[in-house]
């Protein structure tokens, strides 16, 4: 028996059980174990441990009947978005605390239907707003590479999920990308992160926070891990009208190396805020590209920050109002007390249940749609948003793929945020919104580590529905980094295959 | 952003502010709006407004029941609920 | 004479416009696969998305938009090859999702008109606009002392909204409206119009100004207005309120009134009036309605032949009555009975007239549809033969057809039973008449006299009371005239 199969990654863990190398229990026991080691990172809202035993004693069952299915006995971690039958999902609001879905969501039904096994909720901010995870009604996240007197947060708002991926608390996880969601977090914590096509991943069942940019995402510590479980999760879903009808073209194909392909590097990006070490890797990974025989040139995406700008007027717009249905009617919280009227009664409930940042942004979108000012922010952001989108365009017209920082910074200190206006944290998502609005597919791959020890993220882009050929480009460029830091505390066993 | 702004918008959003918050949040919301107030200086044209990353059209299901979720379900999660309805305080019209 | 309102200080008129809001048959919700069947217990017809779970996404019923393309094509509207769905966005607590998804910038269909019967006989009234949209769901207050009970039954039912111009200027113009609307979209099949159980609501919006100005005054809506009869009420009583208002001085104000039945009055709806702001956008979770022109096309070209052109039809072709015209086109199944009766050559006006004056008054008072009209059009159309062959009088054969009504037997039984069939024989009634001239020879003379040539129906009447009433009064009335005659020479 191997000593820790926590740091097997999905693919190669799942050959092992195939091998019959280990039993799913076993995989599974060790990711127990780890969330339990791990506890002072708060990384789960909730764990599914007693129903996960059982399923991976089912999985066991498989493998012997030989009716094993592709994911058979892989355990993932799910961020508390995703609703999931009889599992309470909260959203990491106060609001839902309670909240017992009677349905699944398409994403985790397809995933759990090719056998994998649910581990636990991972925390996030609030509804998915916030980059740090400590907008959670449930305490803050910690970054599995913090030093010990010096919390770091782990991005966010999927930041659960990171950081369960970086502190092998699970092998995979799923995450929501709104506005970097995905791509941030991974960065901070040193893993993968995968944002697709926008209608590539269902949204049904992902609790909304704003529909024209949430995307489910995938964390791992492996790109065919990720292809993985994006593979299996990826098509045409019914019940979201938003879904991409086109199918999901076969996998990748290994490529020997990257000789006609074109890079662009986006002039814009080199903003003022962007942090030094953090341009010298993505030089690094621009010359690492032409050594793998890419031709990399500058581009531009001139409405960089009007991206921005564009992103926080549409995404709290739609929140607002995406957010309206928790009214402690239904569902959720309802402020006790004899309340004088049925507005009292939304009034109290609505601001006891939500948080501060949450509360910000629906005052921030209740605005920006409110009569007079509609055309001046909703409707000119709209208009802006289309021309983040044709920057792209007309990037690609150049170029194969973008590489572009996934965040101006390293993982920052716990607290910092309410030391300084809100739109600080709002300036973390200059790299990664322009991609939302566009609805294109990004990956977010960990690169280096910075003098102070902490991990540094490369974003590539690739054009809409154009994650095959991002994952063969990936693939090269990834091993070609070849990350293979771990957290303070875990040893770099050669497992992250 | 003035603290009379702040509250037409917290009511519209039934959000309750407090007296004493209300600055502090005005001056918040004011500094989005800092951010915000970029789409002013970019020249938009006749570029027609971008809704969703989503070409085409909505989809349409065949009119057909699916199936009602039980009354428990939909009930189940209810604060206050009697007889089948969820109850509310009193409205008055 | 076009409606007007006497003030004191002069004559006013109305301006009014009509927002009707009709349920879409269909069998399932607009965005959700719940049902949408009248009459439910509570909240048994609510899916997941109707009680606006976090998560669920809605999905357009294509059916639903069949129904509203086919409406909008029949108000000879233009139907757009793209249209919008946005939220409106307010709180309330029989809307679960904190906004009705509807159609608001870029509507379904657009300038279309619909011909009425008015004050100043045939006009057009303008159809600005036909969208789709959600239902709310129920409040009940009444339940409770200090709550108010939710059902989530209609939450997401597809209406049409259906706005027509402010075209509208007078009570009888407005009833029409909704009259022919009702009759229209029951013809389609896209609406049920059943008014009591909430499938057709009218919202009225009305303003008064002085007979010559021009210049529109400010309008109120009154909601809620749930039959024909209501609106003309409703309609006579703002009116007059706001003339009232106006003539002491005051200003109208802008606001929702709501229509009270039982009172039949409206008030205002002061507590929901603060500031609207329905911040509409393009709902996010649905693309654009895209629907294909050769698509339109050929649901244009399968419409049914729609009320107006029916009834056209039937005074064209048949010679009826333009009334009696209208009420055998408005409703399907009217049309249905009558063009039934017709057919192999019975008269169409005769047989219009018997519907309209004994069919429909019959069918009125026992409350029941023709559809489930005890005596089909089969078996009214024999008692009608019996008529037209002089076999049965009129009076009879209202009688027949009150015992066919109640159910069981055919006209011919009834008859036969009843020895109603009329006696038509020449030879048995010459026999009746010279009876009844033998025995009567006073009268006889005052005729012959010419004292009395009145005495002629009073032997008609012998005649009949002599057959016991079966006697066909025509041919008695003959035969009596010549029996004199023949004394006479
Ligand atoms: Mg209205
Ligand atoms: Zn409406």
């Amino acid at each position: 028996m191997h000593s820790d199969l926590s740091s097997f990654s999905a693919t190669a863990g799942l050959q092992e059980l195939r091998n019959g190398s280990f039993t799913p229990s076993e995989w599974l026991e060790s990711f127990v174990a780890r969330i339990e080691a791990c506890g002072e990172l708060n990384l789960y809202i909730s764990d599914t441990t007693e129903t996960a035993r059982e399923s991976a004693t089912q999985a066991l069952s498989r493998y012997q009947d030989k009716t094993a299915r592709p994911l058979e006995g892989l355990p993932i971690a799910i961020k508390d978005i995703f609703c999931t039958k009889a599992i309470r999902t909260t959203a990491g609001s106060k609001f839902l605390s309670n909240f017992v879905p009677p349905y699944e969501s398409t994403v985790t039904a397809r995933l759990q239907e090719a056998g994998a096994i649910v581990l636990g909720k991972t925390n996030l901010d609030e509804f998915a707003m916030g980059s740090s995870t400590e907008h959670s009604a449930f305490g803050a996240t910690h970054n599995p590479w913090s030093h010990p007197d010096k919390p770091l947060v782990p991005g966010g708002s999927s930041g659960g999920s990171a950081a369960a991926v970086a502190a092998r608390a699970a092998p995979v996880a799923l995450g929501t990308d709104t506005g970097g969601s995905v791509r941030q977090p991974a960065s901070f914590c040193g893993v993968m992160g995968f944002k697709p096509t926008y209608g590539r991943l269902s949204r049904h069942g992902v609790i909304a926070y704003a529909s024209s940019l949430d995307q489910p995402g995938i964390f791992a510590r492996s790109l065919a891990d990720v292809e993985l479980l994006y593979r299996t999760a990826a098509g045409h879903d019914p019940l979201d009208s938003t879904s991409a009808v086109c199918s999901v073209d076969a996998a990748s194909s290994p490529l020997p190396n990257l000789s006609g392909v074109k890079i662009g590097v986006p002039r814009e990006y080199h903003t003022k805020d962007l942090d030094g070490e953090i341009e010298s890797v993505w030089q690094q990974g621009a010359e690492t590209l032409r050594q793998l025989g890419a031709e990399v040139e500058e581009i531009s995406l001139p409405h960089t920050e009007a991206a921005l700008a564009a992103y926080y007027v549409i995404a709290p717009a739609e929140a607002s109002s995406n957010l309206a249905r928790y009214d402690g009617v239904r569902y959720g919280l309802r402020a006790e007390g004899d309340h004088k009227s049925l507005d009292a009664m939304y009034e109290a409930s609505r601001s006891l249940g939500f948080g501060k940042e949450v509360q910000r942004r629906i005052l921030i979108g209740t605005y920006v749609l409110s009569a007079g000012y509609y055309d001046a922010y909703y409707n000119r952001a709209r208009r802006v948003r289309a021309l983040v989108a044709q920057d792209f365009a007309k990037a690609f017209e150049r170029v194969d793929y973008v590489l572009a920082p996934a965040t101006p910074s390293a993982a920052f200190p716990l607290g910092a945020e309410a030391t300084a206006d809100p739109t600080w944290m709002y300036q973390q998502d200059i790299f990664t919104v322009p991609v939302s609005l566009a609805g294109l597919p990004a990956l977010s791959l960990p690169a280096q580590l910075n003098k102070a020890g902490l991990p540094l993220g490369l974003q590539l882009i690739a054009p809409a529905f154009g994650e095959r050929e991002l994952f063969a480009a990936a693939a090269l460029f990834n091993e070609a980094l070849d990350f293979k830091a771990v957290p303070p505390g875990l040893v770099a066993s050669g497992a992250n295959r | 952003m003035d603290t009379s702004t702040v509250k037409k918008v917290a009511s519209l959003a039934r959000l309750r502010v407090k007296e004493e918050e209300i600055t502090t949040i005005a001056q918040e919301l004011q500094a989005i709006l800092g951010l915000v107030d970029q789409l002013a200086k970019v020249k938009i044209d006749n570029t027609a407004p971008m809704t969703t990353p989503s070409a085409g059209k909505t989809p349409l299901r065949p009119d057909a029941i699916e199936a009602n979720a039980s009354r428990v379900q939909i009930l189940e999660n209810a604060p206050q609920s009697e007889e089948g309805f969820f109850v509310v305080p009193k409205v008055v019209e | 004479m076009t409606w007007r309102i006497q003030g004191a200080s002069g004559a006013w008129e109305a301006v009014m416009g009509l927002e009707v809001h009709a349920q879409i048959l269909t069998v399932s919700k607009l965005f959700s696969s719940a049902a949408c069947a009248f009459g439910a217990e509570a909240n048994a017809q609510v899916n997941l998305l109707d009680a606006a779970l976090p998560g669920t996404l809605p999905v357009c019923n294509d059916h639903a938009v069949t129904q509203a393309v086919r409406t909008a094509l029949a108000l000879s509207a233009t139907v757009h090859e793209t249209s919008v769905f946005e939220r409106k966005n307010y709180f309330y607590a029989d809307l679960p999702l904190g906004y009705q998804i509807s159609q608001y910038q870029q509507p379904l269909a657009t300038e279309g008109e619909l011909e009425v019967e008015g004050e100043d006989g045939t006009r057009r009234i303008g159809i600005e606009r036909l969208h789709m949209e959600q239902d709310a769901g129920k409040s009940v207050h009444d339940m409770h002392d200090s709550a108010s009970f939710v059902d989530l039954n209609r939450a997401g039912v597809p209406l049409m909204e259906i706005v027509s111009c402010p075209d509208l200027r007078g009570p009888k113009e407005a009833a029409s409206y909704l009259r022919r609307l009702r009759a229209l979209l029951r013809t389609l099949g896209t609406c049920d119009g059943n008014m009591n159980e909430g499938s057709l609501r009218c919202d009225i919006n009305l303003s008064v100004r002085r007979v010559g100005d021009t210049e529109l005054g400010t309008r109120t809506e009154t909601k809620n207005v749930n039959s024909v009869r209501f609106v003309v009420q409703a309609i006579e009583r703002e009116a007059a309120r706001q003339v009232a208002v106006l003539e002491e001085g005051g200003v109208i104000v802008q606001e929702t009134r709501l229509f009270d039945p039982n009172k039949g009055e409206s008030r205002s709806m002061r507590s929901k009036e603060e500031a609207h702001d329905y911040r509409y956008f393009p709902d996010p979770d649905l693309l654009p309605l895209v629907l294909r022109a050769e698509w339109i096309e050929q649901q244009r070209a399968s419409l049914p032949e729609l009320p107006q052109a029916r009834a056209r039809r039937f005074e064209e072709t048949f010679g009826l009555a333009p009334s009696a015209a209208w009420l055998l086109s408005e409703e399907p199944d009217n049309a249905e009975y009558f063009e039934a009766l017709i057919c192999g050559g019975r008269d169409p006006v005769r047989c219009a007239n018997w519907l309209v004056t004994n069919l429909f008054s019959a069918l009125n008072e026992s409350g029941i549809e023709i559809a489930d009209s005890p005596v089909s059009p089969d078996e009214l159309g024999v008692l009608l033969d019996l008529v037209e062959q002089d076999k049965l009088s009129g009076r009879q054969a209202k009688e027949v057809f009150e015992e066919m009504w109640q159910g069981g037997k055919s006209a011919t039984e009834i008859v036969k039973a009843r020895g109603l069939e009329q006696i038509s024989d020449a030879d048995t009634l010459r026999a009746a008449v010279e009876l009844a001239l033998n025995d009567n020879p006073e009268q006889v003379e005052d005729f012959l006299s010419g004292r009395n040539e009145k005495v002629a129906g009073w032997f008609v009447g012998q005649v009949m009371k002599a057959t016991g009433g079966k006697a066909n009064p025509q041919l008695a009335n003959r035969l009596v005239q010549e029996a004199l005659a023949k004394r006479k020479s």
